[in-house]
């Protein structure tokens, strides 16, 4: 599956985009690009309990928001583009 | 001081190098000087887009902002200098707008924007764009310009990154909708005023970040009241100033939107 990082995220991931294989699931993507990717990026895609999702972003499975489908449990397929996007909000 | 018609009209004067584009000709030029854009938010975004779209000879500006000028906004608030600290950001930002471009109108609103205010003021104008900080002020200008039928411009900025959007009613998903922020029941729901859900800790934010995000919503501003079209047709554009990426993101809308719902023609836009 195609995985794609905006804003600020990009600088966290040391990349704009990426493949991954094996996560069936919302959850066990954010898990694993957290092990992948460490700390930093783990800080802005969990929540202040460790949780996924943090409050300012959202994710999108072939453009749809997750809140629409399954939530964390939106099951994921090889071909999926998932975006997460954070809201950027400062003026 | 009003400077004479040649200042603007000539083949050397204010407009010259604007009147030749294809795009905007007298007749595009005609057009912006009738148009009316509401600016909320005269900060590191209203600074860049006030004076392009001043510079553009928008005829009628309303800009709206209920802050004072601090030292910590001059790193990217260039309408302002260290002068002008203490004093109200709207007054001091007609005044540079009208010292750059005596031939426009700009009306200066020094007050926090409330749903009150914008029923008020929204009808009056042809465009909304935003330059807020915060996500209860886009929700609150949100149900406002869809209520009232105003399309609306956003833009926001977080350190070296920024995003734009266009949201237009009766074609594109509106912002609750795009974010999915829409509660049970949303129109019950309290909307916050700008500035009163501020984070607790500042955002990094710099100067060419806003300038980039701010000039554009002008861009976009522009297009829209030229009749040239939207550029992102629903799609939000991402920018990244440590790689230059600019990224779109399509974004489909909820077709139960109690705000947007029932007036989108196409629920992928």
């Amino acid at each position: 599956m195609n995985v794609q990082f905006f804003a600020h995220l990009i600088d966290l991931a040391g990349t704009s985009s990426c493949t991954v294989s094996g996560p069936a699931d919302v959850t066990s993507l954010v898990q694993h690009l957290c092990t992948t990717y460490g700390a930093q990026l783990a800080s802005q895609l969990l929540d202040q309990t460790g949780q996924p999702l943090h409050d300012d972003l959202f994710v999108l499975v072939n453009g749809r928001h997750i809140r629409q489908l399954q939530g964390l449990a939106t099951p994921l397929q090889e071909n999926d583009t998932i975006a997460f996007v954070p809201m950027v909000e400062a003026g | 001081m009003i400077l004479p018609d040649s200042e603007f009209k000539g083949t050397d004067g204010f407009y010259a190098r604007q009147v030749i584009l294809p795009e905007i000709g007298l007749q595009g030029q005609a057009r912006l000087q009738q148009s009316r854009v509401l600016v909320i938010g005269a900060g590191g975004l209203g600074s860049p887009i006030l004076m392009a779209l001043a510079g553009a000879g928008i005829g009628h500006l309303t800009l709206v902002d209920q802050d004072t000028v601090s030292a910590s906004n001059l790193n990217r608030q260039f309408l302002y200098t260290a002068a002008d600290i203490g004093q109200p950001k709207a007054t001091i930002a007609r005044e540079r707008l009208l010292a750059y471009h005596p031939d426009i109108e700009v009306v200066a609103l020094d007050q926090t924007f409330t749903t009150e205010l914008a029923r008020h003021v929204i009808p009056d104008h042809d465009l909304v764009v935003a330059a807020v900080d915060n996500r209860g002020a886009r929700r609150l200008i949100n149900r406002a310009c869809y209520q009232l039928g105003k399309p609306w411009i956003d833009g926001g900025v977080r350190g070296f990154s920024g995003s734009v959007a266009v949201y237009r009613p009766g074609e594109t998903a509106c912002y609750d909708c795009r974010f999915d922020l829409v509660e049970e029941d949303p129109m019950a729901a309290p909307v916050v005023e700008t500035g009163a859900d501020l984070p607790a800790a500042p955002i990094g934010a710099l100067g060419v970040t806003a300038s980039v995000i701010g000039s554009l919503e002008a861009d976009l501003a522009l297009c829209l009241l030229l009749g040239l079209g939207d550029p992102l047709q629903g799609e939000m554009l991402y920018y990244h100033g440590r790689t230059l990426d600019f990224q779109r993101v399509p974004i489909a809308a909820r077709p139960d939107c109690p705000i947007c719902g029932h007036h989108q023609t196409d629920p992928t836009r």
